[in-house]
C-alpha cells in the first residue's frame, strides 16, 4: 500500500543493525522497510529474535543504526528526534524506572524534566488505576503494576504516538485484557499505538494493521483483514475414509496436500470441486470438505515457517 | 539543561546512598571534632602535676650537672663542625623550661591546615561513592533508557547529571570545610584567646578550603563519570582500588619515580599549595660499596594542578565519547 509522508507515524527504509558478539557479527535487522499508518493500533510481530525490539530502540533513539533511513511523524531521526519526542510515549520491554523511588516520585521526576506540571502525575495515576499504591516503592510493585506505571508515564506527554514493545509480558489474564483496553482505547481516540508481540492472539483482538518480520526483514505488511486473506487462499479440510490413499491420490494430482490430523488441508486450491472430482475417480468419497478460514496465527506461521530465527544467529 | 540538572539535583537529594553519604560525613567530622577538641584542651590537673614534677626533676639534674652537659654538648658540636660548619646541636637552649612540658596552646595556623585536609579526603572519598552511585544505579536499573525516552539529547542529559553531581559534591564539601574552619576557631577562641593570628592567615586558609571544595567537586565527576564509562557502581570503585592497590601502590613502591605522577601526590600537593616526595637514589661509592638514600623532591602545586586537570579531562572526555554513542540497554 502507497502511502505519503503525512500518513504515516512511522516509516523505515533499509534499516540495518548488527551486534558484535565473541561469535563475530550478528544481524538483528536486515534492511526493514515499516510502515505505520497515523492512527489505530498496528500490530508489529515477528518470533523472538526477529528485530522487533532492536527496530523500536533504533527509532527511539537507544540504539544506533548501521544503515538506513527512519521518520516519526515525517521528522527524520534520530537527527530530529528532539523536536518529536514530546508526541511518542514508549514502553521498551520491562518497565524501568529507579526502584528505590516511590511510582509517584519516579513520575514527578519525568514530568520535571519535560516542564510538565505536577498535576499531572496524579491524574495519570488515577487513571491507571495506581492512585491508592502511588506512593510505594517501585521495587515492591507487582509486574503489572510495573506495567501500568509505565503506561502512566508515557501517558505524561499526552503523545499521538505510543509504543509498546511486548506488553503483557508476565502479566496475568486480567492485566493482559487491561492493557488490550488501554491499546485499543488509544487506538479508538486516534492515537497511534504501535504494538510489538510474538503474541499472536493478542495482536489479533486489538490491532487495525501488522507488520510481519522474521530475520529483521519485512514479510507482510497491511490491514489484518488484508494480510490474512492474502496468505489464506484456497485451503480446505478434506475428510475421507481411506486417508492415506486420498493423501496419495492427490500428491500424484500435483495438489499440495498435508495430513492433519484424521483429515487433510489442500493448499492452493482454485476449485474444491477439483478435490472430489480426484477421489471419485479412485471410488474414494469424501465426508468432509470445508474451506479453512485462516487466522493471524496460520498466517504468521505460514510465513515464519521452518526458521529457525535463534539457529539462523539473528538476534534480538 | 537548567531545568534537567535541577531535576537531577532533586534525585540526588533523594538518594539513600546521598542521604547515607552525609551522616557518614557527620560522624567522621564529628570524630574529627572530638579530635581537635582533645588536641586543643589544656592539660588535665593530673597531666599538669604529672608535667610539672617532670620538669623539677629535669630542673635539678640541669642545676647539678648543667654546665658539664653543656660542656659535652659545645665539644660534640665542635668536633661535627668539623666535617659540617653549620652544625648547631642546639646547646645553648638546652635548659628545660616549664613551657616545654606539657602542651602548647592551639593556634589556628598550627591545626588548621591538618583538620582541612583530613576532612578533604573524607568528604571527597564519599562524593566519589555517591557520584559513582548516582550513575551507576541509573545504568544498571535500565532507568536511564526510559529517561532517554524523555529527552533523547544525550549530551544535555549527561550534563545535567554531571552538573547536579559537582554542584552536590561542591556544597557538601564547603558546608565540611566551613564546620572545620569554625570549630577549630572556637576552640582556639576558648582555649587560647589571646592567640596572636598571622597576617594573612585567613586567605590562606580560605584558599586552601577552596582547594578542598574543588577536590571533593572533582571526586563527585569522576565517580559519576566512570560509573556511567563502565555501566556499574561496583565497577567504577573497583578500578579505582584496583588501581590504587596496583599502581599507587605495588608499582609506585618499587618504581619510585613514579611518585610525581602518582594521584595521591598530586592531591596532597593540589591541598598544600606544593608538597614533595621522597626518591631512592642508589649509587656505587668508589670504593665499590653499594648505598641508597632517600632525596627529597619538590612538587609545584602548578604541576599537581596539571596532573590532577588531564586525569580529569581525560576521564570526561572519554566518557562525552563513549556516552554519546553506546547503545542504551
Amino acid at each position: 500500500m502507497a502511502w505519503t509522508q503525512a500518513e504515516l507515524a512511522i516509516s523505515t527504509r533499509g534499516l540495518r543493525k548488527t551486534y558484535r558478539t565473541r561469535k563475530g557479527r550478528r544481524v538483528a535487522v536486515e534492511g526493514l522497510d515499516l510502515d505505520v499508518p497515523v492512527g489505530g493500533v498496528h500490530g508489529f510481530l515477528g518470533p523472538n529474535g526477529s528485530g522487533k525490539t532492536t527496530s523500536i530502540r533504533m527509532l527511539l533513539g537507544l540504539v544506533r543504526a548501521d544503515a538506513g533511513s527512519m521518520t516519526v511523524f515525517g521528522h527524520p531521526v534520530p537527527e530530529r528526534l528532539p523536536e518529536v519526542i514530546g508526541r511518542v510515549g514508549a514502553i521498551v520491554e520491562q518497565p524501568k524506572f529507579f526502584p528505590a523511588f516511590s511510582g509517584r516520585r519516579n513520575l514527578e521526576l519525568l514530568a520535571d524534566a519535560i516542564g510538565t506540571p505536577r498535576a499531572a502525575v496524579a491524574e495519570v495515576l488515577e487513571e491507571t488505576g495506581l492512585g491508592e499504591r502511588g506512593n510505594d516503592r517501585f521495587r515492591s510493585y507487582s509486574l503489572g503494576m510495573k506495567q501500568r506505571l509505565a503506561v502512566a508515564a508515557t501517558l505524561l506527554k499526552k503523545p499521538d504516538l505510543l509504543i509498546f514493545d511486548e506488553p503483557t509480558n508476565g502479566l496475568d489474564p486480567a492485566g493482559i485484557r487491561e492493557i488490550r483496553d488501554t491499546m485499543r482505547g488509544l487506538g479508538e481516540r486516534g492515537r497511534t499505538v504501535l504494538v510489538s508481540s510474538h503474541i499472536l492472539a493478542e495482536v489479533e483482538q486489538v490491532a487495525d494493521s501488522v507488520s510481519i518480520i522474521g530475520h529483521g526483514r519485512l514479510l507482510a505488511s497491511g490491514p489484518v483483514a488484508e494480510v490474512i486473506g492474502g496468505q489464506s487462499a484456497g485451503v480446505v479440510r478434506v475428510g475421507v475414509d481411506d486417508r492415506d490413499l486420498a493423501h496419495r491420490v492427490l500428491l500424484e494430482g500435483g495438489l499440495a496436500v498435508r495430513p492433519d490430523g484424521p483429515d487433510l488441508l489442500v493448499e492452493g486450491l482454485g476449485d474444491p470441486a477439483e478435490v472430489t472430482r480426484r477421489l471419485a475417480h479412485h471410488g474414494l468419497f469424501v465426508n468432509q470438505l470445508v474451506t479453512v478460514g485462516a487466522d493471524l496465527e496460520s498466517v504468521f506461521l505460514s510465513l515464519t515457517s521452518g526458521e529457525d530465527l535463534r539457529a539462523a544467529g539473528v538476534a534480538r | 539543561m537548567r531545568r534537567l540538572a535541577a531535576v537531577e539535583l532533586r534525585r540526588l537529594r533523594a538518594r539513600r546512598l546521598t542521604v547515607i553519604g552525609l551522616l557518614g560525613i557527620l560522624v567522621g567530622l564529628a570524630f574529627m571534632g572530638y579530635g581537635m577538641w582533645d588536641q586543643a584542651r589544656p592539660l588535665t590537673a593530673s597531666q599538669r602535676q604529672a608535667a610539672t614534677a617532670a620538669y623539677n626533676q629535669a630542673r635539678q639534674d640541669w642545676l647539678a650537672h648543667g654546665d658539664q652537659m653543656r660542656a659535652d654538648c659545645l665539644a660534640g658540636q665542635a668536633d661535627a663542625r668539623k666535617t659540617d660548619p653549620k652544625a648547631d646541636f642546639g646547646c645553648d637552649t638546652m635548659e628545660p623550661r616549664l613551657e616545654n612540658y606539657g602542651k602548647p596552646r592551639p593556634r589556628l595556623h598550627d591545626l588548621v591546615p591538618g583538620g582541612l585536609e583530613g576532612a578533604a579526603y573524607l568528604v571527597a572519598f564519599v562524593a566519589f561513592v555517591v557520584g559513582a552511585g548516582f550513575t551507576g544505579a541509573e545504568v544498571a536499573s535500565g532507568a536511564l533508557g526510559t529517561w532517554l525516552t524523555f529527552e533523547p539529547r544525550r549530551l544535555r542529559v549527561l550534563g545535567s547529571k554531571l552538573v547536579a553531581v559537582v554542584s552536590g559534591s561542591a556544597v557538601t564539601g564547603a558546608v565540611a570545610a566551613g564546620l572545620v574552619l569554625t570549630t577549630w576557631w572556637l576552640l582556639v577562641q576558648h582555649y587560647n584567646p589571646a592567640a596572636h593570628t598571622p597576617g594573612g592567615l585567613w586567605s590562606t586558609l580560605a584558599g586552601q578550603a577552596g582547594r578542598a571544595v574543588a577536590l571533593t567537586a572533582a571526586a563527585g565527576l569522576a565517580g559519576a563519570a566512570l560509573s556511567l564509562l563502565l555501566r556499574h557502581t561496583a565497577a567504577a570503585l573497583g578500578v579505582v582500588i584496583g588501581y590504587l592497590v596496583v599502581v599507587e601502590g605495588l608499582l609506585a613502591n618499587r618504581f619510585s619515580s613514579l611518585k610525581p605522577w602518582l594521584l595521591q601526590t598530586n592531591v596532597l600537593g593540589w591541598l598544600r599549595h606544593g608538597t614533595s616526595y621522597g626518591l631512592d637514589v642508589c649509587t656505587v661509592a668508589p670504593d665499590g660499596s653499594y648505598g641508597c638514600q632517600t632525596v627529597q623532591r619538590a612538587i609545584s602545586f602548578g604541576h599537581s594542578s596539571l596532573v590532577l586537570a588531564l586525569v580529569l579531562a581525560a576521564a570526561l572526555a572519554l566518557t562525552v565519547v563513549v556516552f554519546r554513542r553506546r547503545d542504551v540497554a
